[in-house]
């Protein structure tokens, strides 16, 4: 065996050693881990508390049927735009603005005819005062 | 084995993530029984990480905390809780690590206590002393990858999720910081107890 060989052979020899070594290390510090105190537990337990809301179960009665109807009506959006509707419809209705006065001019045509239509009915409603007549 | 493992790691992640859905959910018993399994992991960490229990105990304190306020919107099949309550203290510990003033390695690798006898050195408390000197002398993200591989018992994968690196980054950091382990070590073989093969 070489010199070179044998200091190889030590510097592997001395890894190994050195490897086992810190693997023992390793398994003591797994086996024995740093424990929390109580007080660093009940600390947890206590910002847990602080945060957590009621159970859902919990909400029954007049203010829970409220807010499922909230819930099915969309919550703050949805009533938002419901509310939004309702109060447009409303105004549009007591102060029409003026480009729905010149929609309903162009749509006048239409309505003219529907009346001329009316106009050329037949007073004795298609004979049927007739047939009572006879009848 | 693995396969088993794998099994077991499944239904351990699945049985915090109930917990936390029924925290959520408004069931108090569930905080007591999610903190149990993941206060003792979670702080073990940060002290090896550290080097301090009072740090590490804020740093675990501050990861339930936010743990606990983002339950309510909590995904669930996204991520484990235990990684990513292991990511919140592993980035909440870099952040520690990078306030604190640079300490020379010289000054770290001495042991702060002087040895008392090697009687007592032969004492499993002495030797956890000696990791821990020895593991506070690796730079933090070495620290941070020994530490969860080789003590916390993580795997590659989970490792990289945490720290947020490729898993070829990760070997790299167990690799270099075992090496770095072993060197600060090299002289107190005798005293700890062990010797060369």
């Amino acid at each position: 065996m070489t010199e070179r060989d044998r200091n190889k052979s030590d510097n592997g020899a001395e890894d190994a050693g050195a490897e086992a070594g810190l693997e023992a290390l390793f398994d003591e510090a797994r086996r024995s881990p740093p424990a929390p105190s109580r007080t660093l537990l009940a600390r947890i337990e206590a910002d847990a508390r602080a945060l957590q809301t009621p159970a859902r179960g919990a909400v029954t009665g007049a203010g829970g049927r409220l807010r499922g109807w909230w819930r099915l009506l969309g919550g703050a959006p949805g009533i938002g735009g419901l509310a939004t509707s309702a109060v447009l419809g409303f105004w549009i209705g007591f102060a029409p603005p003026a480009a729905l006065d010149a929609l309903d001019d162009s749509l006048s045509p239409l309505t003219g005819a529907a009346e001329d239509v009316n106009a050329a009915l037949p007073e004795d409603g298609f004979g049927w005062t007739m047939a009572e007549a006879e009848g | 084995m693995d396969a088993m493992q794998n099994r077991t790691d499944a239904a351990q992640a699945e049985a915090d993530a109930d917990l936390l859905a029924r925290y959520a959910a408004g069931d108090a018993a569930a905080a007591r029984l999610l903190s149990a399994r993941l206060t003792p992991r979670l702080y073990a960490h940060a002290v090896r990480v550290l080097g301090d229990t009072a740090e590490a105990e804020d740093v675990t304190q501050e990861a339930m905390l936010r743990l606990w306020r983002i339950a309510p919107d909590w995904r669930r099949g996204e991520a484990q809780v235990s990684t990513w309550a292991y990511r919140v203290v592993a980035n909440l510990c870099t952040d520690r690590l990078r306030r604190r003033p640079a300490t020379p390695l010289e000054a770290v690798a001495e042991p702060s206590d002087p040895a008392p006898g090697p009687e007592a050195l032969l004492q499993a408390q002495a030797r956890d002393a000696a990791l821990q000197q020895a593991l506070n002398t690796l730079p933090a993200r070495q620290r941070q990858a020994v530490v969860l591989r080789h003590i916390d018992g993580l795997g590659n994968v989970e490792i990289a999720q945490v720290l947020q690196i490729g898993i070829e980054a990760v070997e790299s950091l167990t690799a270099r910081g075992k090496r770095a382990l072993k060197a600060a070590l090299a002289g107190r073989r005798d005293e700890l107890g062990y010797e060369d093969d």
